[in-house]
């Protein structure tokens, strides 16, 4: 096949590709399949994971919303422990002592906040967790994480051997329709397909060294 | 149902008119329209070629970047959505250096 024949070849199926993810189901499929359902119940703790926050220190719609469920599970007494995750960002704000200020504002105890910085990655947090809490006893957890995020996150903690209930958030909606939704709906599941490849990759290096 | 078929429909719409327009004012043989689409294809496919290559490119800057300062530096920096547009740009400017090659 010559260059400009594959370039075709390649271009076509890319078309067919966009055109299945913007204007039929196929991603609301693949969502579906992907989404963890929630299974709140009582455990020792609940982990709520980090997301992003601005250079000012204002926390992300995401950030915002995983703080508000850990409150909310809290306030419903589900877990005597409410740990906070997120890093320092380079301007000096920490995304996990704002959420714990938050936590405070609607009345949660100060003795029943943790938090933890310095993980940038979901295994980080698993392990952060791991040592934070380790000296508590606690081994049974309530996850708290975005709706696709929670398939990645929920293997990670549990290989570091915590029991997961998975609380995730309601915040991938496979229901989207329009084609711009279901585009960034494709471009999340890639982000997520990529992510969980890069962490098998990972696990089997780190193996080989091993 | 309208939210399905939308966007679709004014992009064929527009697409019609403006084939009509060029057809008449222009007198631009319709014959010419699969050669066209072929090459409007190929710009596609470069498009991908220089998405996996930024791609590439992108995870050898940010592992750089980790062993370098010893800092943590995310790979969503890689999924910024201008980095489509970009590869756009240089499959365009790729093909039209292609074409002007060939002619001179």
């Amino acid at each position: 096949m010559s260059g400009p024949a594959a370039l075709r070849a390649l271009g076509g199926a890319a078309l067919c590709a966009v055109a299945a993810c913007a204007f039929t189901p196929l991603p609301n499929a693949l969502c579906r399949r992907q989404v963890a359902a929630a299974e709140p119940r009582p455990a020792q703790a609940i982990v709520v994971l980090g997301s992003d926050m601005t250079r000012e220190g204002m926390l992300s719609a995401s950030s915002l919303r995983r703080a508000m469920q850990g409150i909310e599970l809290y306030r419903h007494g589900m877990a005597p422990w409410l740990v906070f995750l997120g890093p320092r960002n380079t301007a000096g704000h920490s995304q996990s002592e704002a959420r714990a200020a938050l936590a405070l504002e609607y009345g949660v105890p100060a003795s029943a906040i943790l938090t933890g910085e310095g993980m940038w990655t979901t295994r980080d947090e698993a392990r952060g967790v791991k040592a934070l809490l380790a000296a508590k006893g606690v081994s049974r957890i309530l996850l708290v994480t975005g709706a696709l995020h929670m398939g990645r996150a929920r293997p990670l903690f549990e290989r570091a051997g915590f029991e997961v209930i998975p609380a995730p958030l309601r915040d991938a909606s496979c229901e989207s329709v329009g084609p711009e939704m279901r585009l960034g709906l494709t471009i999340a599941l890639a982000q997520e397909y990529l992510a969980r490849a890069y962490n098998r990759a990972a696990d089997l290096l780190r193996r080989q060294d091993g | 149902m309208i939210e399905q078929v939308f966007v679709p429909l004014v992009a064929l719409v527009s697409t019609v008119l403006a084939l009509a327009f060029a057809a008449r004012r222009y007198r631009w043989p319709p014959r010419f329209l699969a050669t066209a689409a072929g090459r409007v294809l190929e710009c596609v496919g470069a498009t991908v070629v220089f998405c996996v290559l930024n791609a590439v490119v992108g995870a050898a800057v940010i592992f750089t970047a980790r062993a370098v300062s010893g800092r943590f530096v995310s790979f969503y920096l890689g999924a910024d959505h201008t980095l489509v547009a970009l590869s756009a740009l240089q499959a365009l400017l790729f093909q039209w250096w292609r074409e002007s090659s060939r002619r001179s």
